[in-house]
């Protein structure tokens, strides 16, 4: 039987990145899967639970178990969603006083899967037959690093991407310094520490950088534009779906 | 310093902007942050039961908050029993005046003090020379800042925002180092060691803080590097120690878990040089008076937080400052509070309680790796994210969360949030042309992203 | 004062009330491997803290103990020694003045060239010597003002991790566990060894039964 599975986009993938999440279905159709995209689906409620407006987040929470109800597994590609799925929906949840709902999430959590725990874990690849002849500097977004914990998948996928040259970078799992409402109330420190992660990237001889996280992207992406550096970003996705054009 | 806990505080944001303008202290703290991450890495990674040790750390702290007031009885008696006097202080004044009565009635105009956070949160150095009692930093890195007057920057290392040659400078100018002085560590370290020797062999009282409070035995412990504790818990005829309540542990034999993981994370050492554990007085042997005080300052009401409480079980490391991208680059002093870093963001808005250090929370990526170094496994980004939720929000911000919650909830919400995107955008990217508004910041160093014109919902629809 | 403290413990009290009690599992290690060998572990730990070690581990005769301390003082130029009251007579050096600790002052003990004692129990893992000053090791002062501190070990008192040391040793009134000559990271996070404390510290292994 072909595994199915029900594709959460994120709300700023969906928006602002489409090529990642397209590039998520493509890939996921190449390997046999079927996806499906539940229409109600919104935002996780990240966003508002870090800047402080838990309560707000109630009815994103809400609109995420409708969408999601009686999926078997759930995929999303970002680090940083499903770690928030994992780690703060179940107390916005409980924050409604709606027992329903709260065992609805209950239900729901544990089917979501970060794109590269799907591949690794549940189909068992760690090669999807990409090829990709250039030099690509990973970067571990802290979400996926230390809130999902994908571990080692993302580089055990890169690995086995054919012509791939994965390239070190210096102090690799420092944070880009994105971290949502971070950057706008601390821009200044956000800017520090983006330039930082700049200089350890153009320094590594990557022609481009990749990551689980599209917020981590247009942090880094936006730097790299700003420097005018010939380094392009591309989520990890659109990589192993050989979608980077 | 009493700087940190009276007068009003600068803004985070505006403390660092100011602190990233030194490029020699950005320069100075990725030199000694790297070094002390890779040591700490080493050490701990070298223990195959480190997790092991890290849940027994967490659960011995969360025993003690739990029977708190139990544990501090107990701790109290075992201590008098042994020939401690004991005070209990509500507040950092309460505190002070045990300090001023001591001094005053041994006539003493000066006393030695090991370095301890706990004094420097109550401002005692200042109080006292308010009274014309001076105070003497004989731990290296807390001279430094002393003779530099200057306040600590880390909590265990104050003096990582300065390099040797500023050091050297400082010795020359304050302790009478010859100019010719190199700046290499070991002789700025034997400088030192002469300026303060006859301090230590004449001084009759000293204060200090304390590491961990024993209850089962009544016993302090102190851990340091140098032996400046050792003089100043040792030579002295009278020893004040200040004791915050939260530092109690319950058990002699829950030293051997605390003391795995607090040098190991700390100055990244199997093994920090000196130890010392004393319990009330001893015949022939250390002060034959022996005060210990019980401190308050905020730490009862932080412990009625139910998510905030677990700050309480900090046993000031410092292995988060040294992993944090933030403190990194901005350094200890942009918190304004004696304890800077991730603990110090969630730490010092609750010991000062409401309406204060209300930027500290958000003073942070959020990106986990403090609370994946934590001995005590302190969940610091979500107290985090719990002292944002709880803090005061401005109007505007919240109506503006309020409407993208709406946006967000919702396909049809979602098509239009594709539509701000596409036309907000460029909005927002005329505006940071033209130096307008909040976008203006963060397009100082980044480019806003080209919204595609089809979303992955109309690609989805569509194909 | 006694108001303080009832107000104290009655915030703390009400704090913790609603507070679960918890229960948490000690998993981590009480003792090493047997195939790690604890007396080389112990070695390497002290030499990477710079202490000096001595190594006569299979010595049982006091007297070519004292010899090799002696030696020790020569080489070093030290020209006089505090021991405890508690410190075997056949151990103690014959060639330079042996003060033994009655009281001595802080003065008296700031010009004496070393103090020489035995030690309670060591553990092998972090490479720490744990005083707790009985006679045998005498006063805190005692170890800590001369400039260096000779210290005996008897290989059987080393023991391989610490909850092994602190299972056996018990509480005691005061203690001193020592790892290292005295240090400071305090410039730059480099170690450097010798500060307050004694900057030399020579461990002698043996395994003389007194």
């Amino acid at each position: 039987m072909r595994p199915r599975v029900a594709l959460f986009a994120t709300c700023v993938g969906d928006v602002a990145f489409p090529n990642a999440i397209i590039a998520t279905v493509k890939l996921l159709e190449r390997l046999g899967v079927e996806v499906s995209f539940p229409q109600a689906q919104g935002c996780c409620g990240q966003m508002h639970v870090n800047s402080g407006f838990p309560d707000l987040a109630i009815p994103m929470v809400r609109s995420f178990a409708e969408a999601f109800s009686g999926c078997d597994l759930i995929v999303a590609p970002s680090g940083s969603c499903v770690g928030s799925i994992r780690h703060q929906m179940l107390s916005v949840a409980r924050r409604s006083g709606d027992e329903s709902l709260v065992s609805h999430v209950q239900e729901i959590v544990p089917r979501v899967r970060e794109l590269t725990e799907y591949l690794v874990d549940d189909l068992g690849l760690v090669d999807v037959g990409a090829v990709f002849p250039h030099r690509v500097a990973y970067h571990p977004s802290c979400h996926s690093l230390r809130v999902a914990r994908v571990g080692t998948r993302p580089y055990d996928l890169l690995r086995n991407v054919e012509g791939l040259e994965l390239v070190e970078q210096e102090n690799a799992d420092s944070c880009c310094g994105f971290g949502g409402t971070f950057s706008v109330k601390n821009s200044d420190v956000s800017s520090a520490m983006l330039t930082d992660k700049l200089d350890a990237i153009t320094s590594s001889g990557a022609e481009f950088v990749t990551s689980l996280d599209v917020s981590c992207l247009m942090q880094i992406g936006g730097g790299l534009a700003h420097e005018r550096s010939g380094v392009r970003t591309v989520h990890l996705a659109e990589i192993l779906a050989g979608t980077v054009n | 310093m009493g700087r940190a806990f009276v007068g009003i505080q600068p803004s985070f944001p505006a403390a660092a902007r100011e602190a990233l303008k030194d490029s020699q202290l950005r320069t100075n703290l990725a030199h000694a942050t790297g070094t002390i991450r890779g040591k700490r890495a080493r050490v701990t990674e070298e223990l195959p039961d480190w997790e092991f040790l890290r849940e027994a750390a967490r659960g011995i702290k969360q025993q003690t908050l739990a029977d708190l007031a139990d544990l501090l009885v107990e701790f109290e008696k075992n201590a008098q029993a042994a020939g401690a006097i004991v005070h209990w202080a509500s507040s950092a004044e309460e505190a002070i005046a045990v300090v001023r009565e001591v001094a005053e009635r041994h006539g003493v105009e000066s006393f030695v003090k090991v370095k301890s956070l706990t004094t420097d949160e109550i401002g005692l150095n200042e109080a006292m020379n308010a009274v014309g009692v001076d105070a003497y930093e004989t731990d290296l890195a807390e001279l430094i800042v002393q003779i530099a007057n200057e306040h600590p920057s880390h909590v265990l290392v104050p003096a990582i925002h300065k390099n040797r040659s500023q050091i050297r400078d400082l010795f020359i100018e304050h302790l009478g180092a010859n100019e010719d002085t190199v700046d290499d560590p070991a002789v700025l370290a034997s400088i030192a060691r002469a300026h303060l020797r006859s301090r230590f062999l004449d001084a009759k009282m000293a204060v200090s803080g304390a590491n961990f409070a024993i209850a089962d035995t009544g016993s302090l412990v102190v851990v340091e590097s140098e032996g400046n504790g050792r003089m100043c818990l040792t030579l002295p005829e009278v020893l004040v120690s200040i004791v915050g309540i939260e530092k109690i542990i319950p058990s002699w034999e829950d030293l051997e878990v605390m003391m795995q993981v607090l040098p190991r994370s700390s100055t990244g050492e199997r093994m920090n040089p000196y130890t010392t554990i004393w319990t009330g007085t001893a015949e022939h042997d250390g002060p034959a008076e022996v005060h210990i005080v019980l401190l308050d300052n905020g730490r009862s009401r932080t412990l009625a937080e139910p998510v905030g409480r677990d700050a309480l079980m900090c046993i000031r490391c410092s292995a988060c400052m040294n992993v944090c991208p933030v403190y990194e680059r901005t350094g200890g002093h942009a918190y304004g509070s004696v304890y800077p870093g991730p603990i110090g963001a969630i730490l010092t808005p609750q010991l000062l309680g409401p309406g204060q250090a209300e930027t500290l929370p958000y003073a942070s990526t959020l990106c986990g790796a403090c609370y994946d170094v934590c001995p005590v496994m302190i969940d610091i980004p979500s107290i985090l994210v719990h002292l944002r939720a709880t803090g005061p929000h401005g109007g505007t911000e919240k109506a503006a969360f309020a409407e993208v919650a709406r946006t967000l909830s919702n396909a049809r919400g979602m098509r239009r949030a594709h539509r701000w995107a596409r036309f907000g955008l460029p909005l927002a990217r005329l505006g940071s042309a033209l130096r307008i508004g909040p976008i203006r910041a963060w397009s100082r160093s980044r480019s806003l992203p080209q919204v595609p014109r089809e979303s992955f919902r109309d690609w989805w629809n569509t194909r | 004062m006694s108001n303080t403290r009832e107000r104290v413990l009655t915030a703390v009290r009400s704090a913790s009330e609603a507070m679960p009690t918890t229960s948490f599992s000690r998993n981590y290690r009480t003792s090493l491997e047997p195939s790690d060998s604890i007396l080389e572990l112990f070695i390497d730990r002290l030499l990477d803290y710079r202490a000096t070690v001595i190594d006569l581990r299979l010595e049982v005769d006091a007297d070519k103990i004292r010899t090799e301390i002696e030696a020790v003082l020569a080489e070093r130029d030290i020209a006089s020694v505090a021991v405890p009251v508690g410190l075997p007579d056949g151990l103690r050096p014959t060639c330079v003045p042996v003060v033994e600790d009655r009281g001595l002052t802080n003065s008296e003990l700031d010009v004496t060239g070393a103090s020489l004692t035995e030690s309670a129990i060591s553990v092998a893992l972090s490479g720490t010597i744990l005083l707790d000053h009985a006679g045998n090791q005498g006063r805190r002062a005692l170890t800590l003002i001369p400039d260096t501190h000779i210290c005996l070990v008897h290989i059987e008192s080393i023991v391989g991790t610490l909850p092994e040391a602190i299972a056996k040793l018990g509480p005691r009134k005061v203690m001193t566990w020592i790892s290292g000559p005295s240090a400071t990271s305090d410039i730059e996070l480099v170690r450097v060894e010798g500060v307050h404390g004694p900057r030399n510290l020579i461990v002698l292994l043996h395994a003389l039964n007194s």
